[in-house]
């Protein structure tokens, strides 16, 4: 808070809530990194102030930092609890009365930012990658929808061990996310099959998909899962097709939340982003929507999973049942 | 010289019928399901006029030869399979219901036919020539009835679209947008339209309905699940209606209907008469679906670094890429059509009103005749 009430934000930060911002940092895993990176180059330059304590005086200043990044894009769930592990640490700190140099304190504090990239994301992400890796068989058709970190972890790592499938990538409008995981799996050499979201209902059946899996932005304690829109509807079409929903999420992103739709509580996208039609330039029908009276565009950013269905959740600790997401968060 | 006038009148019904089947077979009869349904109907007349069978029957099972060819050209356009059941169901009818004066005619005629009378002929002829026009002159009130039926569909929107409520769409059609604007006339209430990916007509359509008063939203296509949950009700256009009560839809609305079933939202399919078919799980046409162009969805250039494509092999499966050895296969699928079971559809609403799914087989039963089912 000092820092910033002297107009002293650190390049950092305005670095990284710039590409918050323009969206060339994205994905709930993905942003957080960067929040632990950029926290540590903070950590690494604060002093602490005159007549005031380290931690005290940190957790102000981390305070800030929260305020800023929030101003460019409100926080992932996973971000979230990285902040509160921080900040649990830094109260912990104060009441040590060991602690004898400024120094031991930021060597400390860096440490547990250290710790919680190395557990919570890294190896976290690693033992997902293993369980969700061990749930593929050989013939397994696997459908994904956008872009997830984990899922893509999951396939590529069992292609490397040797699992012969194929995937259906499951793409929508208006950020075609899946084009990434698309290029990623057909670089690894996996036979693909792609297809919007009006296809869905076509591949599921057509191309006798077997599994479904989906990353996450959070699962809430009622087992909901808060992810890319267009998430939902996938679930809920493996569903009516009998086919297993996996959800990939590494224990950080667990929230004490509870949603009951997307609709109460969403983050809005750029409705230019809808509007656009770079990818079918026939369809010109939304241009100048914004001078037609009574028109609106609406581009959500989550949608909201039911827990009914999701089969499992893939986390570090394997898979569980949605519904035993609350015992994670006690 | 009678029999020149008859060749070349044949001659002349087959160029017209040969032109429609290759019309067909290349998809240039775009525009709506009642254009295909009217020009599919005004064929058939020509062809009953161009009967030269002596009896009912024998009209009858040269009807049936047309319209054999006519589905056999693009059996996905149940349209043109049900216009021949109804034309079809009209010639029974017609011949059932004048006493059987076609068939007497015809008897006679049989019964005189080893003579080849002069008299008994033209005595035939005559009857014959009165039973087609009769016949013609049915199927005419058939094809004043196609011109309206989407104002008997959009007539039933208020009995069905309640004031403040949030009625959600995917997609283009003109009878849907027909159908909300008509609701807006007395009532006040929102729409949300979803794009419909990847020809994004719902674009058009929502500027179109927010132009003409109605309080729209333009929504993405995944978007639909988490509108649901503030959505009253669903509101698609049908292709087709099986004997099932499922319904044959434009892609992805299989996906609206699965969402709106999960928030318990009654789904609403428009569809004209001439939309029901007698198709069932049990026939081809059933589980057939139709494959759009890949370019649609993705663009070849946007795959340009990806490794396919080596080696001339492509986008395609087809393509000889797995003797390649590591070279991964895309397939790209545009499919064209739905299929929406009856257990999602809470109403169909046809220009005879509304009928729930189990109750089409009983409106089937109404128009056509069960021996022409198939062809």
């Amino acid at each position: 808070m000092l820092a910033t009430a002297a107009g002293g934000i650190h390049p950092a930060v305005a670095r990284l809530a710039a590409h918050y911002a323009d969206g060339t940092i994205t994905g709930g895993r993905a942003r957080c990194v960067a929040l632990l990176h950029t926290l540590k180059l903070v950590i690494a330059d604060f002093k602490t102030p005159k007549n005031t304590k380290y931690a005290h005086a940190l957790t102000s200043l981390v305070n800030g930092v929260v305020q800023h990044l929030q101003a460019a894009r409100p926080m992932a769930v996973s971000m979230g609890n990285a902040v509160k592990s921080l900040k649990t640490h830094l109260a912990r700190m104060a009441e040590d009365a060991s602690l004898a140099t400024e120094e031991e304190a930021r060597a400390r504090t860096l440490k547990h930012l250290e710790y919680f990239e190395k557990e919570k994301l890294l190896a976290a992400g690693a033992f997902i990658a293993e369980h969700g890796a061990n749930e593929i068989v050989d013939g397994d058709v696997v459908v994904t929808h956008g872009a997830s970190h984990h899922v893509r972890e999951i396939l590529l790592r069992a292609k490397r061990d040797g699992r012969a499938f194929a995937v259906t990538v499951v793409d929508s409008r208006p950020n075609l996310e899946g084009r990434d995981t698309l290029r990623k799996l057909l670089g690894a050499g996996v036979d693909c099959t792609y297809a919007t979201l009006a296809g869905l209902s076509y591949v599921l059946r057509e191309g006798k998909a077997t599994k479904v899996f989906l990353g996450a932005a959070a699962v809430l304690a009622n087992g909901a899962v808060v992810s890319r829109v267009g998430t939902a509807a996938v679930a809920a079409v493996a569903n009516a097709h009998g086919v297993p929903v996996l959800v990939a999420a590494e224990t950080c992103k667990f929230h004490e939340r509870v949603h009951l739709d997307a609709v109460a509580y969403n983050e809005l996208g750029n409705p230019a982003a809808i509007a656009s039609t770079v990818t079918y330039p026939a369809a010109d029908g939304l241009e100048g929507w914004e001078k037609v009276e009574r028109l609106s565009v609406l581009n959500l950013t989550y949608d909201v999973t039911p827990a009914a269905c999701v089969t499992s959740v893939v986390c570090e600790s394997g898979l569980v049942a949605p519904s035993d997401v609350p015992s994670f968060l006690r | 010289m009678g029999r020149q006038g008859h060749k070349g009148r044949e001659a002349s019904i087959h160029a017209a019928l040969d032109d429609f089947v290759t019309k067909l077979k290349r998809k240039r009869l775009g525009g709506s399901s009642l254009a295909l349904a009217r020009h599919t109907t005004e064929v058939l007349i020509h062809a009953v006029a161009a009967q030269q069978a002596p009896t009912a029957e024998g009209i009858i099972e040269g009807v049936r030869a047309v319209s054999k060819k006519l589905v056999e050209a693009r059996p996905l356009e149940l349209v043109v399979g049900n216009m021949c059941r109804r034309v079809l169901h009209i010639i029974r009818e017609e011949a059932a219901g004048d006493g059987g004066k076609a068939s007497n005619a015809a008897s006679d005629a049989n019964d005189a036919s080893d003579g080849s009378d002069d008299e008994d002929n033209s005595v035939r002829g005559g009857a014959m020539k009165a039973f087609k026009a009769e016949v013609i002159e049915v199927i005419g009130e058939l094809i004043d009835e196609l011109e309206s039926v989407n104002a008997h569909i959009v007539q039933q929107a208020l009995e069905h679209v309640s004031p403040s409520s949030v009625v959600l769409t995917s997609g283009g059609s003109d009878i849907v947008e027909a159908f909300l604007r008509e609701a807006n006339r007395k009532r006040k209430f929102q729409c949300i339209v979803a794009e419909g990916a990847p020809a994004l007509a719902g674009h058009q359509m929502a500027r179109a309905l927010a132009e003409r008063g109605v309080e729209t939203t333009a929504v993405a296509d995944a978007s639909v699940f988490a509108m649901m949950s503030r959505t009253n009700l669903v509101v698609l256009s049908a292709c087709g209606v099986f004997a099932n009560g499922g319904i044959l839809a434009p892609a992805g609305h299989h996906t609206v209907a699965l969402a709106a079933k999960s928030h318990s939202v009654p789904v609403v399919f428009l569809a004209g008469l001439h939309e029901l078919s007698p198709i069932g799980p049990g026939d081809d046409a059933f589980h057939a679906n139709d494959l759009r162009s890949p370019a649609d969805v993705i663009d070849y250039t946007a795959l340009a670094d990806c490794g396919i494509g080596r080696n001339g092999s492509g986008i395609d499966r087809r393509s000889g890429a797995q003797a390649e050895g590591d070279v991964a296969q895309l397939c790209v699928a545009n499919p064209a059509y739905d299929y929406v079971p009856p257990e999602l559809v809470t109403l169909v609403l046809t220009d005879v009103g509304g009928a729930v799914p189990a109750f089409v087989k009983q409106l089937l039963g109404e128009i056509y005749d069960p021996a022409d089912r198939t062809f």
